[in-house]
């Protein structure tokens, strides 16, 4: 895979509490973005979290990637985007870094009043959100040192960690 | 995108090999359902059994799809793994697209109304 860096660590021995990281660094390259979604799944099937939960993580990762691509930098393909996934007992945070362009956060709700559209009317984009807010538990927005931090938090279904 | 075009009658079948439809891989799909839907066919149905994986940029790609075809001509989606059947639901497309289990139910269905 075409990552500039990657590292991945994970802390799982005796009675320290088992929380797993995954570290990822990526341009601004929709082709990166999405192999870093799939990176991510493979990490969380490595890790047992069941496969549901699985697919709502990558849509909701995905969905964040592409807002940062369009959003922060444009046509700029090598700005840099770092990645970090932490899993632990019931959640999954994921935290997002860029230096691209200042973003105002995360709106505060979005409606998606699909049945009230005729179909020549209706809207082909603005999803993202929609789908974000529908699949995290929280979610925590800063701007600061030139940098948007954007984290993403999904709950884990109690059967969802099988090991 | 890789993908395989069949014909049925007046049905055009579209199979996306790629197992996913997100921003990246969609680039190539719209101009080729563009040039499908221009082509003078009837009516298109895409195949997603392969699809594992798909993003609110695929969606849309759908949608855009269905908004160009004339009032006479239908496209409708078949096969649909559940992380695509889900992206459907939450987004309430399940109610503005026509979606069925298999290839197979979709040609029936559209040759049936054809007469």
């Amino acid at each position: 895979m075409a990552y500039r860096r990657y590292s991945a660590t994970a802390e799982a021995y005796g009675t320290i509490p088992r929380r797993p990281t995954l570290d990822l660094n990526i341009y601004s390259d929709l082709q990166q973005a999405s192999e870093a979604v799939t990176r991510v799944g493979k990490w969380l099937e490595q890790e047992h979290v069941d496969s549901e939960c699985i697919g709502d993580i990558m849509l909701v990762l995905a969905e964040a990637l592409n807002n940062v691509i369009e959003h922060a930098y444009g046509t700029e393909t090598s700005g840099d985007i770092q990645i970090k996934g932490t899993l632990r007992a019931q959640t999954l945070s994921v935290q997002i870094v860029d230096k691209g362009r200042p973003f105002d956060g995360p709106p505060d709700e979005v409606i998606l009043n699909t049945e009230v559209y005729e179909l020549s009317e209706m809207p082909d984009g603005g999803f993202g959100w929609f789908l974000i807010k529908s699949l995290t538990e929280d979610i925590h927005f800063s701007h600061d040192g030139g940098m948007n931090k954007l984290t993403l938090v999904v709950g884990l279904r109690a059967a969802s960690i099988r090991s | 995108m890789k993908i395989e075009i069949s014909e049925c009658g007046p049905i055009t079948i579209v199979k996306p090999y790629d197992r996913r439809m997100d921003a990246h891989s969609i680039i190539g799909f719209k101009a080729t359902m563009h040039e499908i839907s221009e082509s003078g066919t009837k009516h298109i149905v895409l195949d997603m059994s392969r699809i594992d994986f798909m993003d609110s940029s695929g969606l849309g790609a759908l949608i855009a799809v269905l908004k160009r075809m004339s009032p006479e001509k239908k496209f409708e989606v078949a096969g649909l793994t559940a992380p695509v059947q889900r992206v459907f639901d939450l987004t309430r497309m399940d109610h503005v697209f026509k979606i069925y289990k298999t290839i197979d139910d979709a040609v029936v269905s559209l040759q049936k109304r054809a007469g």
